[in-house]
């Protein structure tokens, strides 16, 4: 024990040299290959549960996940393209008289006086080919484009203070039962554009439940 | 691998329920497209999607509340009225977007209209309030 004393050069030195001269005494291989077979083992352990239990092959299921991904993607419609045009639902049902009985109407009020024609809507019967016969003041047919023109020089603004309408004169619009609903859109269209705020279908009462 | 998956399956749950929605909603037709830029871009206000659905000769074959079809005749559009009341009472800010092909005729439309103004009617609502919005093409559209 006393050789173990620190601070004695003498007996330190033999030690090491104890040690060294062991240590050089194992065989070559020895000092490696504990872990080296360690590794081993836990790698034959790790493989199969990796290889074969875990890692399904994926591919067929991603494959039709972006088929169907793409199918709705492709398939879903949207709106982008669509307008609305707000309508007044029509609050003139009385005002409003049978194209027949309209044509011998009394002589129109001078078109400069906003207050004679206040109780009178203009009426803008759409035929079954397009064209319109707008009521009075105008009582003239008109194609779509010359309506928008003459609506348009006719509803006072900034831009046409002689007009003779005000924007909140109500227009009906009365198109025939086999007008396209595209022709009817139009002239609303028209009218909106034009400035008119108070545009409306006509409505007759008591319609309702009758389809053709 | 995980995360791709993931994303793949959200993507595709979104698509199954908005084409579920716009399927019910949207069906496809020819819109009218006047040829003036007044009409407006769609609010988000709720709304009843309102489809006149058309037929060859510029008919009707029937009127569609959602998923809802009603005959074009007076038992139907009895029916398309109680819908749409029932709907007005529910929530009456509610507003309704009327669409129709292009070459139907006003007058298998107008029934369409008069059923919104008698829901209108029975539910009540202020008709100073109401207004009927017609669903058109944008004059700048491929469409």
């Amino acid at each position: 024990m006393a050789d173990a004393v620190p601070g004695n050069d003498s007996t330190r030195h033999a030690a090491l040299g104890a040690l060294q001269a062991l240590a050089s005494a194992l065989p070559d291989g020895q000092v490696g290959r504990r872990p080296r077979r360690s590794s081993m083992v836990r790698r034959r352990r790790r493989e199969p549960a990796v290889g074969f239990a875990i890692r399904t092959n994926m591919t067929p299921m991603i494959d039709v996940v972006f088929q169907l991904l793409v199918f709705f993607i492709a398939t879903t419609r949207y709106a982008n393209d669509e307008r609305v045009i707000a309508m007044d639902l029509a609050r003139r049902t009385a005002a409003v008289a049978p194209a027949g009985a309209a044509a011998p109407a009394p002589p129109p009020p001078p078109p400069t006086d906003p207050f004679a024609m206040e109780d009178e809507a203009l009426r803008l019967e759409v035929r079954t080919d397009g064209t319109v016969a707008a009521g009075t003041p105008f009582r003239k047919n008109f194609t779509t484009a010359e309506l928008r023109a003459a609506l348009t020089e006719q509803v006072r603004s900034p831009m046409h203070p002689k007009g003779m309408f005000e924007s909140a004169f109500p227009v009906v619009i009365a198109p025939a039962e086999n007008a396209p609903w595209e022709s009817a859109v139009e002239v609303l269209d028209a009218a909106v554009a034009a400035g008119f705020r108070n545009v409306g279908f006509e409505r007759r009462p008591g319609v309702t439940g009758s389809a053709p | 691998m995980t995360p791709l998956i993931d994303m793949a399956f959200l993507l595709i749950v979104f698509f199954v329920l908005v084409s579920q929605v716009t399927g019910a909603e949207f069906v496809d037709m020819a819109l009218p497209k006047p040829s003036s830029n007044a009409a407006k871009r769609p609010g988000d206000a709720d709304r009843i999607v309102l489809n006149v659905i058309p037929a060859k000769d510029g008919g009707a074959a029937a009127y569609r509340v959602g998923k809802r079809e009603f005959a074009p005749d007076a038992a139907g559009l009895q029916q398309l009225v109680a819908t749409m009341a029932q709907a007005m009472k529910a929530n009456p800010g509610i507003e309704v977007n009327v669409r129709a092909d292009r070459s139907t005729a006003y007058s298998w439309v107008r029934p369409a209209m008069d059923a919104v103004a008698d829901a209108l009617a029975t539910s009540g609502i202020d008709r100073s309030r109401a207004r009927i919005k017609l669903m058109v093409m944008g004059a700048d559209s491929h469409g």
